[in-house]
């Protein structure tokens, strides 16, 4: 194949006839897209025979040594980025005077594909993407990279499996304060997702990048953007100036909280995001959670005579016209509905699924009639159950509320009354600390379509969910009110709970830390079989590969020097066992027990040296269940999302605190693993990283 | 008051000090700027089509324009008049019946108004730097603690910690409240003093002084 046209003069002469020309060990192959910083090649590394896409920067670029240099730093940084998330860099380097990176061929196609070829995707797709690419997200930010250009072009699906990979920091790579390639004042990125802080030319923060992911996650949902526009200055007006609008608004059977999360990526001040990719990633995970818990909510009907089951409700909606099978009263539901799937792209499908009355939900006219406080009067609220009497603070409040329909005769049933309106209910929570103002609970009312109502006589099951992020611990009051859709009072019901401290979470106010590499302290693993040191490492180890007897077994000892605490003696009120993931970690869930070593070992034991830890000589060659259990530490280090995170992990339990209680000079805890994996968990050691070293948090009262 | 261009280096600040004229991109440069010339048209002409489109012209003039032989003296100035010209341009073309009645003789540069919401959208400007500053530093919580204290002046040192602590992620000592209050005051100071001496041709301490007066921002600078 011919070479020489300008357009590819940076390359050196061919070699082969397949071959466009050649890049140092490269021989590039084929153009395979263009950006605006460079072009991208299908490429074969010669020295590994490995394909790759080669990346070359622009020469428009590469002809300042300034942006040259800072290309390939920058790109160096990038390369460290190792997620499975984000698109592998092999290689960045510079020949003659180009630069170029190295990356992994992927197979499949970009998420603009999918969407231009307007494929289906579900709630629950749309939300694992966003899982996804939020974990690569996480991935680069924690390295302080911005992609500043998230958008789906530069969003791959990786076929087959559909894993998502973050594509082209390009512009993280163009765009660094001191930039000299853009200019001052230049307007950087991708019109239809820029943030408004990007279209104000401001320096921008990661929080940039989660506004982009609002507007891909907007598109996948409404299968539009949220600012249509006809020109660049329009567009960028409406991203600085216009509230966007809902997702749910557009696409009708949105679940809600979907929508919140949505529209809160799209604020304009950064200030009033979703405040990391991180907390994104929690929110997205636990209202995923919700979502579901809630449509199976809807599902629970019981009755009050104890005679409900399910025919009994199929019999009570036929008697309303309103049977399971598809009925001539419902045709035109039907032509609304494969309407609704052309605009909205599967939430019909979506609702099928998990809400017992999605077609109701789409078949409502856009002339719902007016709900009456009246028309509400035979219902009743009535026996608000905690799920648990208390709550640790910053976890979810969950109540079983139950909802009677008392009607008596079929003109005052609610049901029946309001079978024209989409929702014909809602109930707000509200909560009061003693001694304070009662204030509304930090969570969306509970709508209540007229379909999950009980039909008359019946009782339905409510679940009601909030947020506890925040609230002080003590003694809570909370108020469930009934309303109408318009928020008119209806009725209530009242519960109690209590917020207890949550060391799981937050800041751990009032605490001493101590690590193992203070005083007399110590941080070592042993492994089955093997009397080696492993005392001078620079990560602890917690390993069970297999079930079988002859897998790999390791055990981590921790010792901390009490004796080192220099806040004033008092008797230990809690205490905090802190620890953090290296990187080279099990990537999956892990579960481990903790022991308290008491009698059984020395002291005095050592790490390293003639006399050192091993199997042998430490208690995890005998019985441990005969040691003092602490408790079990479980967590989920799917997609290296807790890793290099600085005293992540937390343990405590009053068994743990009861264990330091007890001792006076030193406190020696044993972690064993008890699930199985291939490799180990590996944890920072007083050697690896001083100030990441296995911690106890220590308060006295 | 410290000269602008000590400003930005004691506030430690990725944005640089440099007059508006020396912007490579004149209307990416005045997107920044674009909420209170907004503000403003939607207030003169009452309705959102007509101030958006007086916007688009203004813009697409810059992009292909620049700044041309106007760019000189305050931007304020320069963008006053650039927001009346557009937007007389649009109403002259909008039939009579839909042509809103609008007084352009009182569109000037030191207009009340203009003033109020230009001062609005510097001080926004600076709000949004020093949030961007505790974000990349949370543990210097200036926006949170000078925000808390602005908006709610009435409240001593230990109501403003309780507010701040239940309900901020931020957990204040009450008695290092006032010392952080004092630095969040300064770079405030700072941070707007950048603000306001980007809007200049010339990065003059004594011009930087008088728009400052001129704005009615003194005050910032003294408390």
């Amino acid at each position: 194949m011919a070479i020489g046209t300008e357009e590819y003069d940076y390359l050196e002469p061919a070699q082969a006839t397949d071959e466009l020309g050649r890049l140092g060990p490269y021989r590039v192959l084929a153009p395979l897209g263009k950006g605006g910083m460079g072009q991208v090649f299908r490429a074969v590394d010669t020295r590994l025979e490995r394909a790759v896409a080669l990346k070359v920067m622009h020469k428009r670029f590469a002809g300042a040594t300034n942006s040259r240099k800072r290309f390939v730093h920058e790109a160096r940084a990038m390369a460290a980025v190792k997620h499975d998330n984000v698109v592998t860099v092999y290689e960045v380097g510079e020949t003659s005077g180009t630069p170029f990176m190295a990356m992994e061929l992927l197979k499949g196609f970009t998420l603009e594909r999918l969407l231009r070829d307007k494929q289906l995707l579900t709630a629950d797709q749309i939300f694992e993407y966003a899982t996804q690419i939020t974990s690569g997200l996480i991935a680069a930010h924690d390295r302080g990279i911005i992609h500043r250009d998230i958008k789906p072009a530069n969003i791959w699906v990786e076929q087959p499996g559909g894993r998502i990979k973050i594509l082209d920091f390009g512009l993280a790579l163009a765009s660094t304060p001191t930039d000299t390639l853009t200019g001052r004042g230049a307007v950087v990125g991708t019109p239809g997702y820029l943030s408004p802080e990007q279209a104000q030319s401001e320096p921008i923060d990661d929080r940039s990048d989660l506004y982009s992911l609002g507007v891909v996650l907007f598109e996948m949902c409404c299968g539009r953007l949220p600012f249509i526009a006809k020109t660049i200055p329009e567009q960028l007006i409406k991203i600085i100036a216009h509230a966007p609008p809902r997702p749910d608004d557009i696409a009708k059977d949105l679940p809600r909280p979907y929508a919140d999360i949505v529209t809160r990526l799209l604020a304009k001040e950064p200030r009033d995001r979703i405040h990391s990719a991180r907390a994104l990633l929690s929110s997205i995970h636990s209202t995923v959670a919700a979502v579901r818990d809630q449509s199976h909510a809807a599902l629970t009907i019981v009755t009050a005579t104890g005679s409900a089951d399910s025919s009994t409700n199929d019999r009570t909606d036929a008697k309303d016209g309103r049977g399971s099978k598809p009925t001539a009263r419902w045709i035109p539901v039907a032509g609304l509905t494969s309407l609704a799937l052309l605009i909205f792209g599967g939430w019909f499908f979506y609702s099928r699924s998990t809400v017992a009355s999605a077609p109701v939900h789409v078949a409502v006219s856009e002339t719902e009639p007016a709900v009456t406080v009246a028309s509400l009067a035979p219902l009743q609220l009535a026996e608000a159950i905690a799920a648990a009497p208390s709550i640790p603070s910053g976890q979810s409040a969950k109540f079983q509320l139950r909802l009677t329909n008392t009607a008596g005769e079929a003109k005052s049933d609610p049901r029946r009354v309001n079978a024209k309106a989409r929702q014909v209910a809602q109930i707000r929570t509200f909560i009061k600390r003693a001694g304070e103002a009662k204030r509304p609970a930090p969570a969306f009312p509970k709508k209540i379509a007229t379909s999950q109502l009980p039909p008359a006589g019946q009782t339905a099951v409510v679940d009601v969910l909030f947020s506890t992020g925040g609230l002080k611990p003590g003694d809570y009051e909370a108020f469930f009110e009934l309303q109408s859709p318009s928020g008119s009072y209806v009725g209530q019901t009242t519960s109690s709970f209590l917020i207890v401290e949550n060391l799981a979470v937050g800041e751990l106010i009032g605490f001493e830390t101590l690590r193992t590499g203070q005083g007399r302290g110590a941080d070592t693993f042993v492994r089955r079989g093997s009397d080696e040191d492993f005392g001078g490492r620079s990560f602890i180890s917690t390993h069970r590969r297999n079930a079988d007897s002859d897998g790999v077994v390791e055990h981590a000892y921790l010792r901390f020097d009490l004796q080192t605490r220099t806040a004033p003696v008092g008797e230990i009120e809690r205490a905090v066992l802190l620890l953090t993931l290296d990187k080279d970690a099990l990537r999956w869930k892990s579960t481990i027990n903790a022991y308290a070593v008491t009698d059984k070992i020395d002291e005095n034991w050592i790490e390293k040296g003639a006399k050192h830890l091993a199997w042998a000589t430490s208690p995890s060659a005998g019985s441990i269940e005969s040691l003092p259990f602490l408790g079990q530490i479980e967590f989920d280090n799917s997609g290296g999302v807790e890793e290099n995170r600085q005293d992540q992990l937390r343990f405590f339990s009053t068994a743990l605190d009861e264990h330091v209680r007890s001792a006076t000079q030193t406190v020696s805890i044993l972690l064993v693993r008890t699930s199985h994996g291939d490799k180990q968990n590996r944890f920072f050691s007083r050697e690896g990283k001083s100030e990441s070293a296995p911690a106890l948090a220590i308060r006295v009262k | 008051m410290t000269s602008s261009t000590s400003s930005t280096s004691a506030a430690g600040l990725s944005q640089t000090s440099q007059p508006w004229t020396a912007a490579d991109n004149a209307a990416g440069f005045v997107l920044r700027y674009l909420i209170p010339m907004r503000e403003h048209l939607l207030q003169g002409l009452g309705d959102e089509s007509i101030a958006d489109e007086s916007l688009k012209r203004l813009i697409s003039h810059l992009i292909t324009q620049g700044f041309g032989a106007h760019g000189k003296g305050r931007i304020r100035d320069f963008l006053m008049r650039g927001i009346r010209s557009a937007a007389k341009s649009v109403v002259t073309e909008l039939p009579e019946a839909k042509r809103p009645k609008v007084d352009f003789a009182t569109w000037t540069p030191d207009s009340a108004g203009w003033l109020a919401h230009w001062r609005n959208g510097l001080l926004t400007r600076a709000w949004r730097c020093l949030e961007r500053a505790e974000h990349k530093d949370p543990t210097k919580p200036f926006y949170t603690v000078l925000r808390a204290a602005t908006d709610h002046r009435d409240e001593d040192a230990a109501m403003l910690a309780v507010r701040i602590n239940t309900q901020s992620d931020v957990q204040v000592d009450p008695k290092k409240l006032a010392p952080l209050l004092v630095e969040a005051r300064k770079l405030f100071a700072q941070m707007l003093e950048i603000e306001v001496a980007e809007t200049l041709d010339q990065l003059d301490a004594v011009q930087v002084q008088n728009e400052v007066e001129a704005l009615g921002l003194v005050s910032i600078f003294t408390n």
